[in-house]
């Protein structure tokens, strides 16, 4: 069956059908993506911390940006050529379409993946500090355990996942027998529970044989459940120490002897704890926030608490240094202004700024300033001696200590993904959305590129008019980056 | 609609000029965006309003909207109609905030 009005204008509406389709469709995403944008805006106006600025790689988004804009004409370029019947040129610019569709996606792809391994910990007293982890140890708290408590209610498998050890353990349950605490056996335990609890009602309801046959089956089938006290407890004793090396939010409290997993692991481990600390490599400073609640001048920097976890204290010292030696002249110019603003609008209540950026520093380029002047200075006193010790001693950790937090200390910690914050959660959904129809976009485009052939041969115009409307939809991708662009990189 | 050969032809030259403009407004976008306006807000109005003029080249030239069928006007009216009441919402929510 021939399908009407693929090149033939439709008379009520005045064109062929795709083209109504494909506007009808651009106009469902006009709403999809307006919907976000505007979430955008409520969430960056409603904000109460400062809002990420410039925080994001531009020259990523700027290639980017240059590269759907090329797209966008190579398209073009492809569709006229469609028109004018130069299938060899058609094929030409729909290649450097899905080629430019391909380098945007591996693009994003980079800075994506340079965001998910960026680490963010803010401090029970709001200073924060950004950096790496190097190893899933660091960032997990390690606890070796001689025994494991297990709920029959509640109980699941899955801490078995942080256990490094585990081909090597057995499990033994008091009265000495040997247990494998696996999925199916949890099973085993929650359905004999259920069963016992009927088992209990029906007594109760004074149905006594149905009861005692119930418990029978219990008993028989699913004789794992004795091993329980009567709490739904059980602690099994391991064959030797177990290692755990677990994520912090899956632990929900721990001593020196022992840690609680979350409710929904229901597990307890006995033992010793060996670490509870994150450790990282720190390349950005912000306090920010440790420092709005008060007037700055009256709290000391030098107090906030990530100053007593530099794994190097001199490092953290030297770090505190460069850190007012950057910010006083700067907190001192701000007060200045002030005054001289006071001084204008007499009888005007001043608001103070709620932020002060230089109460922020990225560590690469304090220690570029600091280090490009201890290099004067030095040259000046011709003590090349010292400067070359210095910079080997500096050499070593690049003007990015190391820090080792204690866990308790920790009161929120992320990586930069969507949960760091409102603004990378509607940074990764928009972005991501918007890779999706790039994606999308390449496979469709790709398809008219290797699989049009034939379609041309038989009806030129109608490989011309599919090329049109995918063009459409490709444009509109572009269109949407046009605004994801400035307001993500640039404001 | 520029459906014949030779009208097509003509329109090489407009898409090429576009495409090079938007180059080169992605360039003024992210220039401008060192500059200080002196508030946030201008620099963010000035930053979209270059946005919105490069979205309408592309919707434009690109997309055929300088001279499209009056079906494919209509669609759009209604579409810029509810997407800006969606965007009306949210800004309505802030004027207004359930405080509790």
């Amino acid at each position: 069956m021939e399908i009407p009005h693929t090149v033939t204008a439709r008379p009520d509406t005045g064109l062929w059908n795709a083209k109504v389709g494909i506007w009808l469709f651009l106009a469902s995403e006009v709403m999809l993506f307006g919907g976000l944008f505007s979430s955008y805006v409520f969430l960056r106006l409603g904000a109460d911390y400062p809002w990420p600025r410039d925080e994001l790689q531009v020259p990523f988004g700027f290639v980017n940006t240059l590269i759907l804009i090329l797209s966008s004409v190579f398209v073009v370029y492809a569709w006229v050529a469609l028109k004018m019947r130069q299938w060899n040129r058609y094929r030409v610019w729909m290649s450097l379409v899905v080629l430019c569709a391909a380098v945007f996606l591996v693009n994003k792809g980079f800075e994506y993946k340079a965001k998910f391994t960026h680490y963010h910990v803010t401090l029970k007293d709001d200073s924060i500090v950004s950096g790496h982890i190097h190893s899933r140890e660091d960032k997990s708290i390690i606890f070796n355990a001689d025994s494991v408590t297990v709920d029959a209610a509640g109980g699941n498998h899955v801490f078995l996942k942080w256990l490094e050890n585990k081909d090597d353990i057995r499990f033994t349950a008091p009265d000495g027998t040997e247990v494998e605490p696996s999925r199916a056996w949890f099973a085993d335990v929650k359905r004999g529970l259920k069963k016992r609890q009927k088992a209990d009602q029906l007594a109760a309801d004074g149905d006594d044989a149905a009861s005692a046959k119930l418990m029978e089956e219990v008993n028989d089938k699913y004789s794992a459940l004795n091993a329980f006290d009567d709490s739904g407890q059980l602690k099994l004793t391991l064959s030797q120490t177990g290692r755990f090396v677990i994520p912090r939010h899956k632990v929900l409290s721990w001593t020196d002897e022992q840690l609680d997993f979350t409710r929904a692991l229901a597990t307890k481990l006995d033992g010793k704890l060996v670490s509870a600390t994150l450790k990282m490599q720190i390349d950005e400073l912000d306090l920010r926030e440790y420092l709005r609640h008060d007037d700055p001048r009256e709290k000391a920097v030098a107090d906030a608490l990530i100053f007593d976890h530099f794994d190097d204290a001199a490092e953290g010292q030297q770090l505190l240094e460069d850190f007012n030696h950057y910010r006083d002249p700067k907190l001192a110019a701000h007060e200045e202004a002030v005054a001289e603003w006071k001084a204008k609008h007499p009888g005007v209540e001043y608001e103070p700024e709620p932020f002060y950026d230089f109460e922020r520093v990225y560590l690469d380029k304090l220690h570029e300033e600091v280090h490009a002047e201890d290099e004067t200075h030095s040259n000046a006193e011709g003590d090349h001696e010292q400067q070359a010790a210095a910079g080997a001693d500096e050499s070593g950790s690049h003007g990015h200590p190391s820090v080792s937090i204690p866990f308790e200390e920790v009161e929120f910690f992320s990586n930069f993904g969507p949960r760091k914050n409102t603004f990378y959660a509607i940074y990764f959904t928009m972005t991501g959305l918007h890779g999706l129809h790039v994606f999308g976009g390449m496979l469709v485009l790709g398809y008219f590129l290797f699989r049009g052939r034939k379609l041309y041969l038989k009806n030129p115009e109608h490989m011309a008019n599919r090329v049109e409307v995918g063009g459409l939809f490709w444009h509109f991708v572009d269109l949407v980056w046009i605004f994801l662009f400035p307001i993500f990189y640039l404001m | 609609m520029a459906d014949s050969p030779e009208e097509i032809q003509k329109h090489m030259k407009a898409y090429t000029l576009v495409g090079l403009a938007l180059l080169v407004f992605t360039f003024i976008t992210v220039a401008v965006s060192w500059v200080d306006f002196g508030s946030t807000t201008i620099n963010v109005t000035i930053g979209l309003a270059i946005a919105t003029f490069k979205a309408g080249l592309v919707a434009a030239i690109f997309m055929h909207l300088n001279h499209e069928r009056p079906m494919i006007y209509r669609i759009l009216v209604f579409t810029c109609f509810f997407a800006a009441g969606g965007m009306l919402l949210f800004i309505l929510a802030l004027k207004d905030p359930i405080t509790l």
